[in-house]
């Protein structure tokens, strides 16, 4: 099922009309019971992969805990079988493909794959998420859980379960144990929080993913014309993704948990490494916890920690899907997070502090993530390069005008998400002391605007979450 | 202490009711509001454009449909084969029937003209689904070419409406304020013409704040707007799957324009669920011989298609029903001559070779074109 329907909107009304009504345990049971009708609406078979890595899991967890001499091995069942099923749904065709082709140059003609796997929606994140738990257990941090149905609820909670954030059992697992207290301060922040991922999906990305997929259709682009469409898919990617959160998070509270941010104004960062700090959170701070500092981390020599540092990136850019542009992607971010590091170290505190040199500092990052963005963005390698060697010279006046015009209007659909980047960095003042009753006329009035917004201006060629597919 | 703790219990009980107001008023304030501000509708008025053309051109051979036809037939290229006899081509992207009902209706009938033959290009189960693309993004197309009594296509549309169809027509109606949409996507893009025509700036910012008629004579404001769409028009053009600009898609995955709008629905003569009798009955009651071509898709690598028992059944009946009411039905599905390598995407034929599936077309059409 997905955010932006009405069937959702409809499924929402009557979960938290029953589960508001229902005990804590009865609570918990109809919630996983939603989340698995939330799954399973188009695809019911996906929902035996969820529960066998539910049940799965679960068990390697007990058992990490209770024969610790074996620990080792039920750790390397949990992650082999966890890490096979994403293998095998979501990386089975990008192997079976590269392996037939390398054959081919070997001159083993005639082989061809003939199986396909549809790759089931949420994968990526829910395995992630019970691999956390097991190597939590498995580390001492974490206690095993005996309560089945807490634990299954943990995995498949709906809110967050196809598109993240990945939320750490240390974090979630507390609030499905405890009972939940409905608080209409909190449901309103949730409203205004839901309203304003709506917003920034049906207006903002869908409108600027129309005119990005029209640019990227084009066979004789040139210079202007893929540069705005690489700036425009950045904006459109951090809006849908953004989106994606806000309305996870929104749901959440509506239900009384409180799940993690995601995204803390990545476009202001003022380098790849703080950009990491701040873009897809939930995932970033995986891959530190569980590869990066597992690897070594900043621990080692600088040689050792580059390649810390670039295997953890390029993992994660194949976290996103199964192709090369991934891979290629994150080893072009490791490679800048590394550059970064090393640049940070070598630079005195005087000039880094420097307004001028953050300034520029954050036109670099802002320019090598929207390099990046070309990488993720287009899957055929052929394309990219003609992208990346394309110069300014030979552009025509029209196509400049073209260019411009789509820039323009991009912004135009960006504009509220400035104006909210601007609200963060001020309402700490603007509703403090005396003042802070303001901010419910003024969010009341806001989402009004929102609301309106969605009403009138809402793409009518919806598009899919992009963090779907992975 | 009791005190206290009743103070305190008070006053937990006095900010539980102000969090539960501020909750029901926020919520209700921003839901009902917008219903309040309520807009007249002002539908789009008949553009008769098509008709004079029609009637100026007076063709042999009429096309009806969307972008399957218009990435597959060029005009210039038939009339030559023809030896210089007319053909006018009734086509918009991403239109289906209720909008081709309309065209034939309201543009061909109404001009009068008498062609030889109407075509009609299609896919698969589209013609059996009415409702296809006559929303928001269709609108003003649709209104453009509906009289202000539809009496048939009310009919058509309304019997097709599922429950939910039903309760999203009623959410949206109760929102009058979505009318306005036309208004803002047009200040949208004159925001964003700003940098590019400058004169737009202030023409746009005088239109919206009401000032437009003292600012320009009505000749000036005619050109302008030429001018704006000339150039918008000339931007999407670049875009549009009819040009020369598109690379080829990647087809290796069938499904990737296979939208479950169109999937079998199965085939149905009942007026009340179709715009396919009350073309056929308009066509019969004017003389007018239609042919539904029935396009082919990309040809498998392995070139053998492969049609579902369901989609087979489907077309047979089509078939049938057409022939049974004096229509003739051709389908090119499987023709040696229409190659992979002629598409650019599972569907469309690319710009280059256009003019040879026209070539095509005349050949396999020649007696109904001779």
């Amino acid at each position: 099922m997905i955010f932006h329907s009405s069937d959702f909107l409809i499924f929402l009304v009557v979960v938290l009309a029953v589960y508001w009504s229902l005990g804590k345990r009865m609570q918990n049971i109809f919630l996983l019971a939603a989340s698995y009708f939330f799954y399973g609406y188009v695809h019911q078979w996906f929902l035996l992969l969820i529960m066998a890595s539910t049940v799965i899991d679960y068990f390697c967890g007990l058992g990490i805990e209770k024969y610790q001499q074996h620990k080792k091995k039920i750790l390397t069942l949990s992650l082999m079988s966890n890490l096979g099923m994403l293998g095998m749904f979501k990386y089975y065709g990008f192997f079976a493909d590269n392996i037939i082709e390398l054959l081919q140059r070997f001159g083993y003609t005639g082989l061809t794959n003939t199986l396909y796997i549809a790759l089931p929606v949420g994968i990526s994140f829910y395995t992630f998420q019970t691999l956390s738990y097991t190597i939590d257990i498995y580390r001492g941090t974490l206690k095993a859980r005996s309560n089945f149905l807490e634990y299954a609820l943990y995995v498949a909670f709906f809110p967050q379960l196809v598109a993240g954030p990945i939320e750490r059992a240390s974090r979630l697992l507390p609030q499905v144990e405890v009972k939940r207290v409905f608080d209409p301060i909190v449901a309103l922040s949730a409203f205004h929080l839901m309203m304003w991922g709506f917003f920034k999906k049906v207006v903002v990305a869908d409108n600027v993913g129309v005119l990005c997929n029209k640019i990227f259709l084009l066979d004789n682009s040139n210079f202007a014309l893929v540069w705005t469409g690489a700036f425009a898919f950045g904006l459109q990617v951090f809006a849908d993704f953004s989106a994606y959160t806000d309305i996870a998070r929104g749901c959440a509270r509506l239900l009384g948990f409180e799940l993690m941010e995601n995204f803390d104004h990545p476009y202001i960062a003022t380098s790849p490494a703080d950009y990491w700090r701040r873009w897809h959170i939930s995932l970033s701070s995986w891959i530190r916890d569980y590869l990066y500092i597992p690897l070594g981390g900043s621990r080692a020599g600088w040689l050792r920690r580059g390649f810390n540092v670039v295997f953890s990136f390029t993992l994660c850019g194949f976290w996103h899907g199964a192709d090369w542009n991934y891979v290629i992607w994150g080893f072009y971010h490791g490679v800048f997070v590394f550059i970064s590091q090393v640049l940070k170290k070598l630079t005195p505190k005087k000039i880094d502090s420097n307004m001028a040199f953050i300034l520029m500092k954050w036109f670099v990052t802002f320019v090598i993530v929207h390099i990046g963005w070309i990488f993720f963005r287009e899957h055929d390698f052929a394309y990219t390069v003609k992208y990346l060697s394309l110069t300014p010279s030979g552009v025509s006046h029209e196509d400049y005008l073209a260019a411009a015009f789509i820039f323009m209007k991009v912004m135009v659909y960006f504009f509220p998400i400035w104006l909210h980047m601007l609200y963060c960095q001020l309402r700490g003042v603007v509703f403090s002391g005396s003042r802070q009753w303001l901010v419910y006329p003024f969010k009341a009035v806001v989402s009004l605007l929102l609301f309106i917004g969605i009403l009138t201006l809402y793409c009518p060629d919806p598009l899919d979450f992009i963090y779907f597919r992975f | 202490m009791n005190d206290m703790n009743g103070e305190k219990a008070n006053e937990s009980i006095t900010s539980g009711r102000r969090n539960w107001f501020l909750l029901v008023f926020s919520v209700l304030f921003v839901l009902l509001f917008p219903a309040l501000i309520k807009r007249p509708y002002d539908k789009e008025p008949f553009y008769r454009g098509p008709v004079r053309e029609l009637r100026k051109e007076n063709p042999e051979f009429v096309f009806l449909g969307n972008s399957l036809l218009g990435t597959r037939i060029l005009e210039s290229r038939l009339e030559h084969l023809l030896g210089g006899r007319k053909v006018y081509l009734l086509k918009e992207g991403g239109t289906y029937t209720a909008i081709w009902y309309l065209k034939f209706k309201n543009y061909l009938i109404a001009s009068g003209v008498k062609p030889k033959a109407v075509f009609v290009f299609f896919r698969r189960e589209e013609l059996m689904n009415p409702t296809m693309n006559i929303n928001r993004k269709f609108l003003a197309s649709l209104q453009r070419v509906s009289l202000d009594e539809e009496p048939v296509f009310d009919r058509v549309i309304n019997s097709n409406k599922t429950l939910k169809n039903k309760i999203e027509d009623a959410t949206m109606n109760f929102y009058s304020i979505r009318v306005i949409t036309p208004a803002l996507l047009d200040l949208v893009e004159s925001v964003a013409l700003a940098p590019i025509m400058k004169k737009d700036t202030r023409f746009m910012l005088n239109r919206h704040l009401g000032a437009y008629p003292d600012m320009m004579t009505e000749k000036q404001k005619k050109e302008h707007l030429n001018q704006r769409r000339i150039f918008i028009s000339g931007v999407n053009f670049r875009f549009d799957v009819e040009g020369k600009n598109l690379r080829k898609m990647d087809t290796s995955n069938q499904t990737i324009i296979d939208s479950e709008e169109e999937r079998p629905s199965g085939f149905t003569d009942d007026p009340d669920k179709t715009f396919i009798p009350h073309i056929v009955q308009l066509a019969k009651d004017n003389g007018i011989q239609l042919v539904f071509v029935k396009i082919q898709t990309i040809p498998p690598a392995d070139g053998k298609f492969k049609r579902t028992k369901q989609e087979q059944e489907y077309l047979d009946a089509l078939q049938k029903y057409l022939e049974d009411n004096g229509a003739l039905f051709h389908d090119f599905t499987g023709d040696p001559e229409i190659t992979r390598d002629m598409y650019n995407d599972t569907v469309h034929i690319g710009a280059k070779d256009k003019e040879r599936y026209t070539e095509i077309f005349y050949k396999r059409m020649h007696d109904i074109l001779k």
